[in-house]
């Protein structure tokens, strides 16, 4: 049998009086097992949260995993890009047109990916309706967090290369392969 | 036009410096048609790359047109070389995802030009060196010689007072050699 008792004061001081009212009703009855409302709650709710930190975990790892990858694959795309720069440092572009260039292109990658990377994501991210609780599958903040994070990313990616790149001797640049 | 005093350039090594290029002294007037000739290892390309304004660890002094180029930042060298050098290199250095239109259009894009300004003279280049049919190709869809012929064609496009060409013939036989050149005089 379960009792819910609601009171007005502490919880914790409630137990001794809901005992000595059970043994006036009956001897017999003991109360076993007394549970606030919120531990009742979590105890309800463990699995649930077990879930939500486990899949938060390996949101975040994911995550990681995109923001390595993005800088990794933009870097070496750009570092390929040596000779080339080189190239047009020699016929007389300064350091700022070879920076402004390769951002540019990077900003194209980039701005092109996450519109992709969003249209894919709120089409599939219904799919998780239900197992999502105060935030909705095509939550903005949540959207435009990771859209800047990926873009801060990737634009670090481009800038971090093609300023070095963009330092190099000519001379040196151009026996690059 | 150009003058150089004593210009030298070395490396360090562990047990001292390696010289590559050894007070060096030279006059050229402008109209002038200079070649330099040694043999491998002698230090040409690296002669080319200095008065090219390329390079600019060396020693010495260096006196191009008024500009005294030994005394000068990156910045300036970087501005001298746009306005009055063209360079053709020795393995032709076109860039592969461009078309022939824009190799040419290249070096012009980093002047202050206007895009009519720069498609005529672009139009001139590709009529002068007989390259008007190939402007849409891109670099890999042409002989060794037509890329030389298009390297040459955007060394001069921008009409420089000065045109540094390492060992531009090389890779061609000897009437595309002439055919650069003359091209590349008229």
């Amino acid at each position: 049998m379960n009792l819910e008792v609601r009171s007005a004061g502490d919880s914790a001081s409630l137990v001794a009086g809901l005992r000595n009212a059970l043994k006036a009703m009956d001897p017999a009855l003991v109360l076993p097992e007394v549970l606030t409302l919120k531990s009742h709650r979590d105890q309800m709710l463990a699995q649930e949260r077990l879930a939500t930190a486990l899949l938060s975990s390996l949101g975040l790892l994911v995550l990681s995993l995109a923001v390595i990858g993005i800088y990794g694959v933009i870097s070496f795309a750009v570092a390929r890009r040596t000779r080339e720069i080189g190239i047009r440092m020699a016929l007389g572009a300064r350091p700022g047109d070879v920076l402004g260039m390769v951002l540019r292109r990077g900003l194209v990658v980039v701005v092109t990916g996450l519109v992709v990377g969003c249209g894919i994501a709120s089409a599939t991210t219904r799919l998780l309706a239900g197992l999502l609780y105060g935030v909705s599958p095509l939550d903005s903040i949540t959207f435009a967090g990771v859209s800047v994070l990926l873009a801060a990313v990737a634009l670090a990616a481009c800038y971090v290369p093609a300023r070095r790149a963009s330092r190099v001797d000519p001379v040196i640049a151009l026996r690059y392969e | 036009m150009i003058r150089l005093q004593n210009v030298e350039k070395f490396f360090e090594a562990g047990y001292g410096r390696t010289y590559v290029l050894r007070r060096i002294n030279l006059e050229v007037a402008e109209g002038e048609f200079v070649s330099i000739m040694g043999p491998s290892g002698a230090g040409k390309s690296t002669l080319l790359a200095i008065l090219g304004m390329l390079d600019g660890a060396w020693s010495g002094e260096y006196q191009f047109l008024d500009h005294a180029v030994h005394t000068m930042k990156p910045k300036q060298r970087i501005e001298l070389n746009k306005k009055y050098i063209g360079f053709v290199f020795q393995s032709y250095h076109l860039l592969d995802d461009l078309t022939v239109y824009e190799n040419l259009d290249l070096p012009l894009s980093y002047r202050n030009l206007k895009s009519s300004e720069r498609a005529s003279l672009v139009c001139d280049a590709l009529d002068r060196f007989h390259i008007v049919g190939k402007k849409d190709l891109f670099p890999s869809q042409l002989s060794g010689g037509q890329q030389q012929l298009v390297a040459v064609a955007r060394a001069v496009v921008a009409s420089p007072k000065l045109i540094l060409a390492d060992e531009p013939t090389g890779n061609l036989h000897s009437s595309q050699a002439r055919k650069s050149w003359s091209c590349s005089r008229s």
